[in-house]
Order: C-alpha cells, then structure tokens, then sequence
C-alpha cells in the first residue's frame, strides 16, 4: 500500500465538516457562510 | 473552468490554500485565478476532508518529472520555481449543498489528480443521495 498520511474521509451524505480559515487579508471564513447555496470547494496543493 | 461553473444558479466555488498569504496574489496573477482563495495554514480543513500527504513515489515520480520537463521545454529555467510549501500535501475537490451536506467528494491521489468540470458539474445538479 502507497504510505500516507492516514485521515479519516468525511461520509457522503452526511453535513460536511464545519470548517474554517482566512482570506489573505486576514477577514474570516467559515463554510457556513455559503449556507443556503451549493459550495464547490477546491482543495489546492502545493502552490508554486 | 470559472465559465462553466458560473453558469451553475445559487452556486459558489472557493479556493482552498495552505500557503503563506504574501504568495496568494503572485499566483493568482501568474495563473489568472479568478477565485475567491481561502487560507488555512495549519491545515486542519485538509484533514477534515480527509486530505493526507501522499508518498514521495507518488508526488515525485515519473508523471511529475514528465510535467516539470514539460516545464523547461516550454518556459526555461524561469519556469521552475523552488516549492515554498508542503509538496507531499494532497488535494480535492468537494460539492457541499445549500443545506451543508457534502454530496461529492474527489480525493486526489497526487499532483495533477483532479476530477472533471463535468463531473463537479454533474454534482451540483444532482439530486442529493446517500
């Protein structure tokens, strides 16, 4: 098996993990803020 | 891509990065993204969503040597820049619905592992399933 980093996957189906973060001039996040319209959130890798 | 999921009613696409802020601006101008971008330093959202490291083997095998040759032989040397955050950090894209369940999932297995447009697409307007 290829080794990784082992996390547990959230369930399909079931609420998405609450979540936070920033955006880069420091104002909050949080995905609740997109309650009531669909969120396709995109997780990037590495930047360079 | 942007084009295609604007075209989605009632629907908001973000960018989620764990690099330092002062690299945001350059990239988005260096690759015209045109997305809200989102920081998470300690990464705790990858872990969430289930976003572990993937292996060196994986990360910096023979299809990553194929795209930084690509690299050289398209932009030179200035085309390479020196990785200023965890490369080994894998990605993923996720479809959360209005009521804030995650309806589709895509863990990426390494650095150019992404699922379609169609498929994020495809997800939006689906009925929600179990």
């Amino acid at each position: 098996m290829t080794p990784t980093d082992r996390v547990n996957r959230p369930t399909l189906g079931a609420p998405a993990p609450d979540i936070t973060a920033a955006f880069p001039d420091g104002r909050p996040w949080s995905i609740t803020d997109h309650r009531g319209r669909h969120l396709v959130l995109i997780f990037h890798r590495h930047i360079h | 891509m942007r084009a295609r999921l604007d075209e989605l009613p009632d629907t908001d696409v973000v960018l989620m990065t764990f690099t330092d802020p002062s690299n945001v601006a350059a990239y988005r101008q260096r690759h015209a993204v045109d997305l809200p971008v989102v920081i998470d330093r300690d990464r705790s959202t990858y872990q969430a969503f289930g976003l572990g490291r993937g292996s060196l083997t994986r990360i910096w095998g023979l299809r990553a040597a194929k795209r930084y040759a690509e690299i050289l032989r398209n932009d030179g040397l200035s085309g390479l820049r020196r990785p200023t955050d965890d490369t080994r950090q894998l990605g993923g894209d996720f479809v959360i619905d209005p009521e804030g369940t995650l309806i589709y999932g895509f863990w990426g297995e390494g650095p150019d592992d992404r699922p379609s447009i169609d498929d994020l697409v495809a997800a939006v307007n689906a009925r929600p399933t179990r």
